[in-house]
């Protein structure tokens, strides 16, 4: 019988500790692998833009996942050796080498890491298979990739795999190096003392700090732009901070608050469930707050597809083809689009062109100086605009607007709002270049299309574009050459299987066709090039699209709306993002769940010989039932009651907040996130339960 | 066999220092059956901790057949334990996964014996203490006085020179506590093993060669058995008395 043969006896005898140490590896090993796995096949590396804020998000939500799987496999590995403490203390005790039993612990956790780490990437890869196919057939219509295995998934699967095992070598390594054999046998009973005396002084001041958190970290930006034209940066997200300590002065009340007050009958009723908590206080809050808070983190990501689902509803383009182009460039005609149209077995439907001048006016830039300070500046020369005449916008619209001479209109979405950046009426006189003077110009109001609003900002600064009188526009175009004149394409095509290609084509000779004033960046403005200083100079000349991938991240100018392709990218885009949020609220989700089951096993492990004194004082069962259910609901309700209800708020706050108002589909999609937060809670309840069953197992309630 | 020579030991709380052990000196025979008794605070399981090498001493010495433990290195010291000492402890520290045999067989895995050797010595421990028939069951599976019969049985297997238990009547009931005083006993008489014993149990105690009383970290007195048990029951019951405040 050697030390091997009994490590081995033992590991089958507690074979409850074991399973839950694995699940939890291979747990980890799966969402990791199968995230990998997903991001790094065809059919997502196809549908997320090259350098695009979707892959930066994607590699963001990586690191999300990683950190939170490694934290709940961090939580099992703790917990796994505060089972195999006692072991370790006993051999220690009976004279076993600190260096022959380090040595063998690490041989068994390397093997059963390694052996839970391949089972668990193996899950991945079937999980993987199984999401990536049904993506696929999802989005078939608009994805021509497939879903496959990569080797760079493959491997990088691996690499996680090995940081588990080195996490858990090290984990392990610690343990072993604790100097004193009495820590060790007696770990299980390790308690940590919460000294706090608090008051309700305390608790009100925790809840001040989640309130002013949440509203500084919010809306401070905005208030101090509208209030004091100050510009704060993102450094106010700090004030989050303040939630937090809030949180947990919040917490540290409800776990240590023990005052006779007004019902002293209640005090004495609870004396024991106080007297437990006075002494494992610490962990128990530092427990709370992370369940806490990765419950918020999992709802948080389960509502970003409701919420941007609201945000996606109020954008509808009047046409599916917008876009246009200087005159100097040799681009498609009417002719050569049907031609196209023919070929790839579509029809052009409803074709529509009209003339807008580019035309240099007066603007206002504003911006944040180092100190944070709000500036503006007029400019008689801001930028160059897109103007056009009031019969030029009935051909291409329909809408008639009656123009009084020296007012124009700006062209924008419905429910375009003014922000602290842009005004609706910032340009005030234009440049007549034939009769060099400028010709003093009033905003009249809004008109609503939005599929001219294809410029950069959103339609407004030197995106923006307007609607003059017709003599107005006659005087200014007088003199413009060519390359200042611009020609707007708007059309349909009939519904068919060759849209997608026919928008590719149209992409590609789109962009190689381009002339050299309209090879420049989203961002690009020529006059403000030219007062700039040298040193200054933006680099916004030299257009960023490549002609044979319409998906590829882009930032150029005169990009076009092409409905197919957006609702390709939008389609894909948004499949993948939902996709990805809902692996990290689900490892969120897994992560508060592990957290508050082990918290659950620690009491029952902590407190054996308690209940047990309890017993000999005279308590019976249901009162001894009763205390346990109350430490473990403390580890529960008060996480899950707060984690949703804030982030609950929060998120209706942002729906409110986005626009002033709760439109009634915003209604509809708070309603959603109640839903969800509802299932969230009914999940913790299920999980309560389940902790009760097994702590009142290990207590010998059974 | 056993000396410990002004032994010092100190434990820090937060700015505080308390000395719980002042200038310690006393010496265990071979052969010898030995208690430790004295108030609650006096000392009694930090002095065998001490002994034990399960927490380190600020000052003094203490040697074990002629080695000063001190003086060990971590593997040494291992091998002390696990050769010239036994464990005896209050709440048995028993591995739950491991059968009564298995586990009084754990001193001799660890050196790697042979496994024949090692269950012939292992059952002849087991019926000399009255354990034979529960070998195959699991410490879940007995009694508080087999459990620490059985510890005891553990403690002997590498025929130790010193067994050091911990309060080891401390869970049981009389009838538990009196059968496993008589293990030590029995292991007194045919193994001539050596005994240091921390206990509360007057009763324990009296059937000891000798007891030493601890009072404020310091050795109070020290009583010898002449061979009347309950005349040394009484004597020590005189004398914890008057340590406790009677008259």
């Amino acid at each position: 019988m050697t030390l091997n043969v009994l490590w081995e006896k033992l590991r089958k005898r507690n074979k409850n500790d074991y399973r839950q140490f694995r699940f939890c590896i291979v747990f980890a090993a799966a969402l990791i692998s199968s995230y990998l796995m997903l991001i790094k096949s065809p059919l997502i590396e196809g549908a997320l833009p090259e350098g695009g804020d979707s892959g930066k998000i994607v590699f963001l939500i990586l690191g999300i996942a990683v950190t939170g799987c490694t934290v709940f496999v961090w939580y099992a590995v703790r917990l796994f050796l505060r089972y195999k403490s006692r072991e370790i203390g006993i051999f220690l005790a009976l004279g076993a080498e600190r260096s022959m039993l380090g040595k063998a612990l690490c041989v068994e956790m390397i093997k059963m890491t390694a052996c839970c780490a391949m089972e668990g990437i193996l899950s991945g890869a079937a999980g993987s298979f199984i999401i990536g196919k049904l993506l696929e057939t999802v989005t078939r219509r608009y994805q021509e990739d497939a879903f496959a295995f990569t080797i760079s998934g493959a491997i990088f699967s691996l690499l996680y795999g090995i940081v588990l095992v080195l996490l858990i070598l090290a984990l392990t390594v610690k343990a072993m190096r604790r100097a004193n054999i009495m820590d060790v046998i007696y770990e299980q009973r390790k308690q940590e003392p919460l000294r706090k005396n608090v008051t309700k002084k305390y608790a009100f001041c925790g809840a001040v700090l989640v309130a002013a958190g949440i509203f500084l970290g919010y809306g401070l930006n905005q208030i101090a732009a509208n209030l004091f034209g100050i510009f704060l940066g993102g450094w106010v997200n700090v004030f989050y901070l303040l939630a937090v300590i809030g949180l947990y002065q919040l917490l540290v009340y409800s776990v240590s608050c023990r005052q006779k007050g007004r019902n002293p009958q209640k005090y004495y009723n609870n004396l024991l469930y106080y007297g437990m908590m006075k002494f494992q206080g610490a962990s128990v809050v530092r427990n709370m707050l992370v369940i806490t808070l990765l419950l918020m983190g999992g709802l948080y990501a389960l509502f970003y597809m409701p919420i941007m689902m609201s945000g996606s509803v109020s954008i509808v383009y009047e046409d599916e083809y917008s876009y246009r182009y200087l005159n100097d460039a040799g681009e498609l005609t009417r002719r050569e689009l049907e031609t196209i149209a023919e070929e790839t077995g579509t029809e052009l439907l409803n074709y529509r062109e009209g003339e807008f001048i580019r035309v240099t006016g007066s603007g206002i830039d504003r911006d944040a100086d180092d100190s944070g300070r709000f500036i503006e500046d007029y400019y008689t020369d801001y930028a160059e605009y897109d103007c056009t005449s009031a019969a030029q916008y009935e051909k291409m619209t329909g809408i008639r607007l009656d123009i009084p001479k020296g007012g124009y209109y700006l062209i924008q979405f419905p429910d375009a709002k003014e922000t602290i950046w842009f005004r609706f009426d910032d340009m005030d006189q234009l440049y007549a270049a034939r009769e060099d003077i400028y010709l003093p110009m009033k905003y009249l109001g809004n008109t609503e299309y939005s599929a001219l609003v294809i410029t950069p900002d959103n339609g407004f600064g030197h995106g923006s574009r307007f609607v003059l009188n017709d003599g107005d526009y006659e005087r200014l175009k007088d003199g413009l050459p060519e390359q200042k004149l611009e020609t707007q394409v708007l059309f349909d095509t009939v519904d068919s299987d060759g849209e997608i290609l026919f928008a590719k084509k149209i992409f590609k000779e789109f962009t190689l066709r381009m002339s050299e004033d309209m090879d420049v960046k989203e961002y690009y403005n020529l006059l403000k090039e030219e007062r700039s200083a040298e040193a200054e100079k933006s680099e916004t000349k030299g257009a960023f699209v490549d002609p044979e991938n319409p998906l590829a991240e882009r930032d150029w100018q005169y990009n076009p709306l092409l409905a197919p392709l957006r609702e390709q990218q939008n389609v894909m885009g948004s499949a993948v993002r939902y996709l990805l949020f809902v692996y990290v609220a689900v490892i969120c989700f897994a992560a508060a769940g592990i957290s508050g089951y082990t918290r659950s096993q620690s009491v029952g492990i902590a407190n054996r010989q308690f209940f047990e004194d309890m017993k000999k004082l005279g308590a019976d069962r249901a009162y001894r039932i009763q205390i346990m259910k109350k430490q473990i609901r403390k580890i529960y309700v008060l996480p899950t009651a707060l984690g949703v209800g804030l982030i609950l708020g929060y998120s209706i706050l942002i729906l409110y907040m986005n626009d002033g108002v709760i439109k009634p589909y915003e209604v509809t999609v708070a309603g959603i996130l109640v839903l969800l937060s509802t299932i969230i809670a009914g999940l913790q309840y299920i999980l309560y339960r389940k902790s009760l069953k097994t702590a009142g197992r290990m207590l010998k309630f059974e | 066999m056993l000396k410990v020579n002004h032994l010092y030991k100190s434990y820090e709380t937060g700015k505080k220092s308390y000395e719980v052990l002042k200038d310690v000196c006393f010496e265990v025979k071979e052969g010898e059956f030995v208690a430790v008794m004295g108030p609650s605070g006096s000392g009694k399981t930090t002095l065998l901790n001490c002994i034990s090498c399960f927490i380190p001493y600020d000052k003094g010495e203490i040697t074990l057949s002629g080695v000063n433990l001190s003086s060990l290195n971590e593997k040494e010291i291992a091998k002390v334990r696990n050769e010239k000492l036994g464990f005896v402890f209050q709440d048995f520290m028993l591995l739950d996964g491991l059968t009564i045999l298995e586990n009084i067989c754990v001193p001799k895995a660890i050196r790697r014996e042979a496994y024949g050797q090692m269950e012939k010595k292992a059952k002849t421990l087991m019926n000399m203490f009255g354990i034979g028939d529960i070998a195959g069951k699991y410490p879940s599976e007995v009694s508080g006085g087999q459990k620490q019969r059985t510890a005891v049985a553990r403690a002997l297997m590498n025929d130790p020179l010193l067994i050091l238990a911990d309060e080891p009547t401390g869970n049981l009931d009389s009838r538990s506590g009196e059968a496993v005083i008589g293990a030590f006993l029995k292991a007194q008489k045919t193994l001539n093993a050596t005994t240091f014993m921390v206990t509360h149990d007057s009763f324990s105690a009296s059937y000891c060669d000798r007891v030493i009383i601890m009072r404020d970290g310091r050795v109070h007195t020290e009583l010898i058995n002449n061979g009347d048990r309950k005349a040394f029951l009484e004597e020590l019951l005189n004398v914890l008395k008057v340590l406790n405040g009677g008259e």
